[in-house]
């Protein structure tokens, strides 16, 4: 029996985010808002896996992924895969697919930019989905897949 | 080709037909009266860090077409110190005026700005960002004086690292056919990404230290200014700062058409002696600035088609 199916509880309905690698796992936690959600929830590192060398594994009960999160899980965990419980079988499987752009999920790099210094949403147009590079929408900066930083609180919406 | 209400944020917003377009604009109105075209129009003026040029070029152009210009040329004096947003500045300034030109310091501020508001937003320099109206001045000059941009072969020298006005124009001309050279010290090189686009899009260009072996080549040098705060070094400043000032001896092989800009203010970097020969573009370019911001004004307003 591999350590996932003698660790990880079951659940009956809700979502699967498999196959991620364990840096991304807390920041799929904070984007889901998991430490304040009423749900169960089970988190793996560290699990068995054929695809990547170690993974790590989310399971939420009772909770559905609208596209929007999952364009922001594509973001952080391009690697994941998300399987959709219901009944406790794997009813659907979803690709993660990188959005033409987003908003308010990651810093600016560049400290000079107006979304740094003013209190407005940062907005990021995907300029190469394979390479994974963004574009401030603002200043026209280039941020690479390694220099991500994911924003804790998303603002609201003024 | 329509611009009623556009934004002029980016030099990257504008295919190269709408960037052909403008600078037949204002080719064609260079020497026509415009006297009254606009004289029930504001222009708002709003320089959220001083650039007397920039703004006294936007004003002129206002003034030609008969419109009237509002607006502030000093941080300090607004309410943004108060702690305003850009976002309610806007929202204020789109009450009073038809035409909204804005200077802010910060990177990416014309685009909040134009997000704002329904009202035309010009931006006249975001940070070390864009400054689109400068970029169609640049090209405007350049077409002008040589009668064409294609097969022209234009030289940059001076701080390619951080120079804004350099990475717009040479964003710019790749959508044309023209040979590039980028000559810098190390520390001030044109950066990488940006080569990468001129690459991709088949321009061919040459990056280099030297510039006395590249005059007799050139159809266009641009010249910007080096700035002894962009050294960590203050040795490495001096040992440069003086390699490429321009000066009659140094253009001894150049062509006899060759046209030198700056986008201005210059400091040292190009001899006076220079000023009176016919090398000497640079004051022409600033003349230029108000025909172009005429046509560009013109456009957002609809009163030029
Ligand atoms: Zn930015």
């Amino acid at each position: 029996m591999n350590n996932e199916r003698k660790h990880i509880g079951f659940i009956e309905q809700g979502t699967v985010i498999d196959h991620i690698h364990n840096e991304s796992i807390f920041k799929i936690i904070r984007i889901l808002k998991l430490d304040y959600s009423q749900a169960l929830v089970f988190v793996g590192f560290n699990l068995d896996s054929k695809r990547i060398s170690k993974k790590g594994l989310i399971k939420i009960e009772e909770i559905f992924l609208d596209d929007e999160t999952l364009s922001k899980i594509a973001l952080i965990a391009p690697d994941a895969t998300i399987n959709i419980i219901k009944d406790s079988k794997v009813t659907e499987k979803k690709k993660l697919i990188l959005p033409d752009s987003f908003q308010g999920l990651m810093k600016c790099t560049n400290y000079n930019c107006i979304t740094n210094k003013e209190n407005v949403h940062t907005k990021f147009l995907v300029q190469d989905k394979i390479n994974r590079i963004f574009q401030c929408y603002f200043c026209e900066t280039k941020i690479h897949d390694n220099e991500i930083e994911i924003i804790r609180e998303i603002k609201e919406k003024t | 080709m329509n611009f009623i209400n556009r934004d002029v944020i980016s030099i990257s917003d504008f295919s190269k037909e709408e960037i052909l377009f403008i600078l037949d604009t204002a080719e064609k109105i260079e020497n026509k009266g415009s006297f009254g075209l606009l004289n029930d129009k504001i222009l708002a003026v709003l320089f959220f860090e001083p650039s007397t040029r920039t703004r006294l070029s936007f004003e002129s152009a206002m003034h030609r077409l008969g419109g009237r210009v509002l607006g502030f040329s000093d941080y300090l004096s607004t309410s943004t110190k108060k702690g305003e947003s850009l976002h309610d500045t806007i929202k204020m300034v789109e009450n009073y005026a038809d035409i909204i030109v804005i200077r802010h310091f910060l990177d990416g501020a014309a685009r909040l700005a134009a997000d704002a508001t329904e009202k035309p937003i010009i931006n006249a320099g975001d940070g070390s960002n864009q400054h689109p109206t400068q970029t169609l001045l640049d090209l405007f000059t350049i077409r002008k004086l040589h009668g064409k941009i294609d097969t022209l072969h234009i030289g940059f020298v001076g701080d390619l690292k951080y120079g804004r006005t350099v990475h717009s124009l040479a964003a710019a001309l790749s959508h044309f056919n023209v040979q590039l050279y980028f000559i810098s010290p190390e520390t001030l090189k044109m950066p990488k990404h940006l080569l990468e686009e001129l690459s991709a899009k088949n321009i061919q260009y040459i990056v280099s230290d030297k510039i006395e072996e590249f005059i007799p080549k050139l159809d266009v040098l641009y010249a910007t200014r080096i700035q002894q705060e962009r050294f960590a070094d203050r040795n490495e400043y001096e040992k440069v700062k003086d390699s490429y000032i321009l000066t009659k001896k140094m253009l001894h092989d150049a062509k006899p058409t060759l046209k030198i800009l700056h986008p201005l203010p210059r400091v040292n970097e190009i001899s006076r002696e220079l000023d009176d020969t016919p090398y000497a573009a640079y004051f022409e370019q600033a003349k230029y600035g108000v025909v172009v911001r005429k046509a560009i004004i013109g456009l957002l307003a609809g009163v030029y088609k």
